[in-house]
């Protein structure tokens, strides 16, 4: 019972070590988001799972690690799909929540 | 670009999303694929683009979030088509225009012609003109193999070519014969003498074939036989055996004296331009003018200057169509009189444009000797100008028979 736990406990760093010895693409093997920020009025989002609130001035996305709030002034989603999303306006902060 | 183009030709509607969950409707639609796009929130929840394909899929996902819909406004051509469904004329035109795009399609509207060097460009052209494969003729018409074919043999100087049509434009690729022929090929039974074209004396000579007659400084007339074709042969005791005949070649160069004259008139009508100007514009189609019926020139005396500029396509494609514009200029007409020195410079004026037309025939000045003084009514200019030129010039050789007659004779007898 206890080894069982134990395992349960220690597979997901162990995933973690051989996509880190070997240098795999993290976003693929362990779902991590990307974002790609361009300046300040552009950010692309991928692996995400979605949106969990959304206002003029802020904007809230379920990844699958964590959930990232993008702040900031007239934003909009260009495009929404099940890979990425555009978001475009005036960003003064991007925040992970775990 | 091409995304929103696809867009537009698919057609979409932007939408007002009002309700219960308005994000769990916009992940559904993300888990489903159905591409929502320009998302911004609004009053009472979102605003959106979304494809009429995905608008008809959106029915169970609105009943299961609780949200409703609005379709605020429509794009795209599907939406035109509908509501311009009843203007048939417009339909037909464009089917027209497609039509009438693919007819033209058919003929040859631009020609380019490349690698000509001695054949001009017009000459090409007059030639296609000739075979009716110019400008507007119908591509399916035009066989090029026999085309070319018919170039080579028109045009020995063309060595090869290549007629290649693409879409409506034919390029006519030529390759010339560089080699420059033989600059002149003597008939062998013609022999020519080298006679003197003018009077002068001679100032330089180089005989590179035939018997010179004259020599540096010795003058000559015109008509003077400078280089002789015949040439005699002599037999051991000094008489003349036999007569040789062979065209000349020499370069003679002569000093030339040139009679100048020149008269210039006292009394003269100046004409002055007032400035004043009008421009009139005229249409020239297949040589008819069509004239401005409301214009007119309201001068007593003026010039006329016509600019015709005639429409094209490309830079060789003409159409029978030019504008013409027309510049009036007032003058005013006086009587005057020239002044000596007025006459002076117009008179050197005149002679520097003689000299100049003598250098251009490739004479040499070497002097001038020009007066000139006042006679009744007019000024009269007067005087010789020396010139170097070459005064080659040929003429058949006179035969003389008799020689060879005796000749002959004397063969026979011995």
């Amino acid at each position: 019972m206890r080894k069982k736990t134990n395992q349960s406990n220690t597979a997901i760093p162990v995933r973690e070590k051989v996509v880190n010895t070997l240098e795999l693409p993290r976003d693929l093997l362990l779902g991590e988001p990307m974002l790609t920020v361009t300046g300040r009025r552009e950010l692309y989002i991928s692996n995400y799972k979605g949106i969990l609130e959304y206002g003029d001035s802020f904007l809230r996305i379920q990844t699958k690690t964590c959930r990232i709030i993008v702040s900031g002034t007239r934003l909009a989603v260009d495009y929404y799909t099940s890979e990425e999303m555009k978001i475009t306006g005036f960003i003064d902060c991007i925040q992970y929540e775990s | 670009m091409l995304l929103s183009l696809m867009k537009y030709l698919r057609g979409y509607v932007y939408v007002q999303l009002t309700g219960y969950a308005p994000e769990r409707f916009l992940n559904l639609c993300g888990n489903r694929d159905i591409l929502v796009w320009n998302l911004k929130p609004c009053e009472g929840g979102y605003c959106f683009c979304i494809s009429v394909w995905g608008f008809k899929q959106l029915k169970p996902i609105l009943r299961k979030t609780r949200t409703h819909i609005r379709i605020l406004s429509r794009h795209g051509v599907p939406f035109y088509l509908f509501r311009y469904r009843r203007r048939k004329v417009y339909a037909l035109g464009i089917l027209l225009f497609c039509g009438f795009l693919y007819y033209l399609s058919g003929f040859i509207w631009n020609i380019e012609v490349t690698g000509n060097s001695y054949l001009s460009e017009e000459m090409v052209l007059d030639f296609l003109k000739e075979q009716k494969c110019a400008f507007g003729a119908k591509k399916s018409e035009i066989n090029c193999a026999a085309l070319e074919e018919e170039l080579r043999s028109a045009y020995a100087d063309v060595i090869w070519t290549s007629i290649q049509i693409y879409g409506t434009k034919m390029t006519v690729s030529i390759q010339e014969n560089l080699l420059p022929e033989e600059s002149y090929q003597k008939e062998e039974d013609q022999v020519y003498d080298i006679v003197a074209a003018k009077d002068g004396t001679i100032e330089q000579m180089v005989t590179r074939a035939g018997t010179p007659l004259a020599g540096i400084g010795s003058e000559v007339a015109k008509g003077d036989v400078l280089v002789s074709g015949r040439m005699e042969l002599l037999n051991d005791s000094g008489e003349l055996q036999q007569y040789l005949y062979h065209s000349c070649d020499a370069d003679i160069i002569a000093k030339v004296t040139y009679d100048y004259r020149d008269e210039i008139p006292i009394d003269y009508i100046k004409k002055e331009k007032t400035g004043n100007v009008r421009t009139d514009y005229q249409l020239e189609v297949c040589g008819k003018v069509i004239k401005n019926p409301f214009f007119q020139p309201k001068f007593d005396d003026y010039a006329v200057v016509s600019d015709t500029a005639q429409l094209h396509f490309t830079h060789n494609f003409y159409l029978p169509v030019s504008l013409v514009k027309q510049t009036y200029e007032e003058y005013r007409q006086t009587k005057a009189q020239y002044t000596k020195e007025e006459a002076k410079t117009l008179a050197a004026k005149n002679l520097k444009n003689y000299l100049h037309e003598l250098q251009e025939k490739g004479i040499q000045i070497i002097g001038k000797n020009v007066m000139i003084e006042r006679k009744n009514h007019s000024y009269v200019v007067t005087g010789t100008i020396d010139a170097l030129e070459s005064i080659v010039s040929y003429q058949p050789t006179e035969r003389i028979d008799i020689t060879d007659k005796e000749v002959q004779d004397t063969d026979e007898s011995e």
